[in-house]
């Protein structure tokens, strides 16, 4: 029986070639974890296309799943969620009107409008012919429209300059809003709200 | 070689493999090759003329490397922190280790000098594919395939029309371990260093060449509407996708504060009613396909209920005759499966077409059955797989991450599907590249099944992509709008749909089980002499 001979041994690597090697290596690593921070770099910053040519938006990746807004970034704000470009024509018209964003909140997000806001009659036509702020103001309550506490759950409906506050969120700092010339949008809470 | 070589010969496959997942797809082509090369050179010449060689439990810690430094950076630059994902992490190694297990008789130290060639170049590229396999068949494993990533390198993805990902991972392998080959004869000054290198680039060169001629040989399938573009002469389906984009926050608040899923709803509907009305070339489009949770809200459990509340959201009537919306949406069970108690909703597909009278009806469903373990576990699964009727055609429905599985695509497929829509909602992974980067892996199943795929994202990216994997209708990440198309939708065939997902890794066992024979062969020729 023939004896099983040894394996043959493998020849050694050429140490000079190694250490070639090696740097190539390191090199490329380097390379490799550039090209990772440049990565970052870039996909961690980029603009926020939500609205094209706007910057807009929230950070890449704070929002955390357990406090989904804590981490908002208030200089990207607004943030528009149903811009006004895709309103009905009547609604994007309307909206310039005496009391027109009033007739907009009933037609558009009337989950938010007590009962009796939601079924009285068109706000535009009741704010006819009125002229002082404090006029329409005192009309729409005669329609049902009302402020509401931020303190309190349940509808919330704040006039502001540029429109109507939705909700509060956040303990006050951020605000739903359906504003003048935008649309819906969330932005940072803007003082001096009144009913 | 020294250890501290080895070890940074894999730190660099790592980083290779996490820049393949996430960014320039072509470095997979070579990123197991420094680990390869770690691996089977032998350690230098002690002064006494002792080596300190390689042993398979330090191989196997140094395979385990790889995955982790690419997971790690790879889920690092997603953007993800979360102990679930860092689990993942943790778990891809397997694939690491399984490879170097199968392979190691292939790659130890000593084995240029005792086997032939071929024998070592199939049984690692056997192995590297096994290895892969493997770990993606079990349930609840995570099909995140390097050989996926090759679906954005042009022309070689056009090899997973013959073999999906796992023949993708097999020209990975191939090449990879050919770069070796050629690395570890220089360093050892062993001779026909250039013979494994042009067999390298001669594979590269016919894998290519093969698939740039398939793809250049093949008419365009996707035409995108514009006023005054030609509509395709061929048969197709006109199609739009809504992208509404709404932020995951506002979702999540919509749980709590029920008038905020009014806000959601109203941001989708205004495109998707608006996406019924335009017509294309003349005509209303054929399919409109809504994302995942487009909308806030959930459906009741009672069928009646459902198709009320449908009506009401959509508040579209008469509904235009010739058009089908899918939806997709979370309906409450009616009864529980005590099975799965925690489970009380499905995830659920509607088809959404006129009824006779005029007013929308629900034509067919069906349930997302893949469901994401762990987090999911208050949906029940659905049934098996099957395509959706519609007024024009079968449609192939998948949710969210079963478009990563190929055997889900290929059954639809299968089944007659004319082209296969993916409806999903990655807002919640916000500006990472998650989104993208599952959009990538399932990218593949529309050259595995040959058919044209709607890949509808609620946040992007949202796009169509033809069976060649050519896209030229899309919507990025946070974008706000709509897709409109014209498909053309005839079959291509392909060899994967032919075999099946698991082809190319019975190819790769074949070859692995030659290499074993032939290790065995010229183990008794050495022993004979």
């Amino acid at each position: 029986m023939a004896e099983p001979s040894t394996p043959p041994s493998p020849s050694p690597p050429d140490p000079a070639r190694v250490r070639r090697l090696a740097l190539f290596v390191a090199a490329a690593a380097l390379v490799m974890v550039a090209i990772s921070f440049i990565d970052v770099s870039i996909r961690h910053t980029r603009a926020n296309p939500f609205e094209p040519g706007a910057d807009l938006g929230v950070p890449p990746i704070a929002e955390s799943p357990w406090h989904p807004m804590r981490h908002l970034d208030p200089s990207r704000l607004p943030w528009t969620l149903d811009p006004m470009e895709g309103w009905p024509a009547e609604l994007r018209e309307a909206a310039d009107a005496p009391c027109g964003l009033a007739r907009v909140l009933r037609a558009r997000y009337g989950a938010w409008l007590p009962d009796a806001a939601r079924r009285g009659p068109d706000p535009v036509q009741r704010c006819a012919g009125l002229t002082t702020p404090a006029a329409r103001r005192e009309a729409l309550e005669g329609l049902g429209f009302q402020g509401g506490d931020p303190g309190r759950d349940g509808p919330l409906l704040l006039r502001v300059e540029d429109g109507w506050v939705l909700e509060r969120l956040q303990q006050g700092q951020y605000e739903l809003a359906v504003v003048q010339g935008r649309g819906l949008v969330l932005r940072r809470a803007v003082k001096g709200a009144s009913r | 070689m020294s250890m501290w070589v080895r070890i940074a010969l894999v730190v660099l496959s790592g980083e290779l493999l996490a820049e393949a997942s996430i960014g320039w797809a072509y470095f997979a082509l070579v990123a197991p090759a420094p680990w390869f090369l770690a691996l089977m050179t032998p350690g230098p010449a002690g002064e006494d003329g002792a080596r300190e060689e390689l042993t398979l439990p330090r191989a196997l810690l140094l395979s385990a490397l790889p995955y982790a430094i690419g997971g790690a950076h790879m889920w690092g630059l997603l953007g993800f922190g979360q102990l679930m994902y860092w689990l993942v992490v943790a778990y891809l190694p397997v694939a690491g280790i399984a490879v170097t297990l199968l392979g190691w008789p292939f790659l130890r130290p000593g084995a240029a000098e005792r086997l032939p060639t071929w024998v070592r170049i199939a049984g690692v590229s056997g192995a590297w594919v096994l290895g892969h396999a493997t770990r993606t068949m079990t349930e609840y494993s995570f099909p995140t395939l390097v050989g996926a990533c090759l679906v954005d390198a042009p022309p070689f993805n056009q090899l997973g029309s013959v073999g999906g990902a796992l023949g993708l991972e097999a020209l990975i392998g191939l090449v990879s371990i050919l770069l070796a080959e050629g690395a570890d004869r220089w360093l050892r000054r062993a001779p026909e260093v250039k013979a494994p290198l042009l067999a390298a680039l001669a594979t590269l060169a016919l894998v290519g060449g093969a698939g740039a001629l398939r793809v250049g040989l093949a008419a365009p399938m996707i035409t995108p509407w514009e006023p005054g573009a030609q509509a395709p002469e061929r048969p197709h389906r006109t199609v739009a996708i809504p992208q509404a984009s709404t932020p995951n926050w506002l979702h999540r608040r919509a749980w709590t504060v029920k008038r905020l899923q009014e806000v959601i709803d109203v941001n989708t509907m205004s495109q998707v009613r608006d996406a019924m009305r335009q017509p294309m070339w003349g005509r209303p489009p054929d399919w409109v396909v809504m994302p995942e949770s487009a909308l806030g809200r959930e459906l009741p459990a009672k069928p009646k209920a459902a198709l009320a509340a449908i009506r009401e959201t959509f508040a579209v009537s008469p509904w235009p005759a010739e058009t089908t919306v899918f939806l997709v949406m979370t309906q409450l069970m009616e009864r529980r499966d005590p099975a799965r108690p925690r489970a009380d909703r499905k995830d659920t597909i509607f088809v959404l077409e006129a009824g006779p009278d005029g007013e929308v009806a629900v034509r067919d469903t069906t349930s997302k059955r893949q469901l994401v373990p762990m987090g999911e576990r208050r949906y029940h699964p659905g049934e098996p797989w099957r395509p959706l009727k519609t007024r024009h055609g079968l449609a192939g429905g998948v949710i969210c991450f079963e478009s990563m599985y190929p055997k889900i695509s290929a059954s639809l497929a299968a089944q007659g599907s004319d082209a296969l829509i993916v409806f999903t909602n990655d807002a919640g992974q916000r500006w990472s590249d998650a989104a993208t980067w599952h959009a990538r892996l399932g990218r593949l199943r529309a050259l595995e099944t040959g058919r044209v795929m709607l890949h509808a994202s609620q946040a992007g990216p949202s796009f169509i992509l033809d069976p060649y994997g050519r896209s030229s209708a899309r919507l990025g990440l946070f974008e706000r709008g709509v897709i409109r198309a014209a498909v053309v939708t005839e079959p291509v065939w392909t060899l994967h749909q032919r075999v099946g997902p698991y082809g190319a890794a019975v190819a790769a066992l074949g070859a692995w089980l030659l290499a074993v024979i032939g290790a065995w062969r010229a183990r008794r020729g050495d022993a004979g002499d």
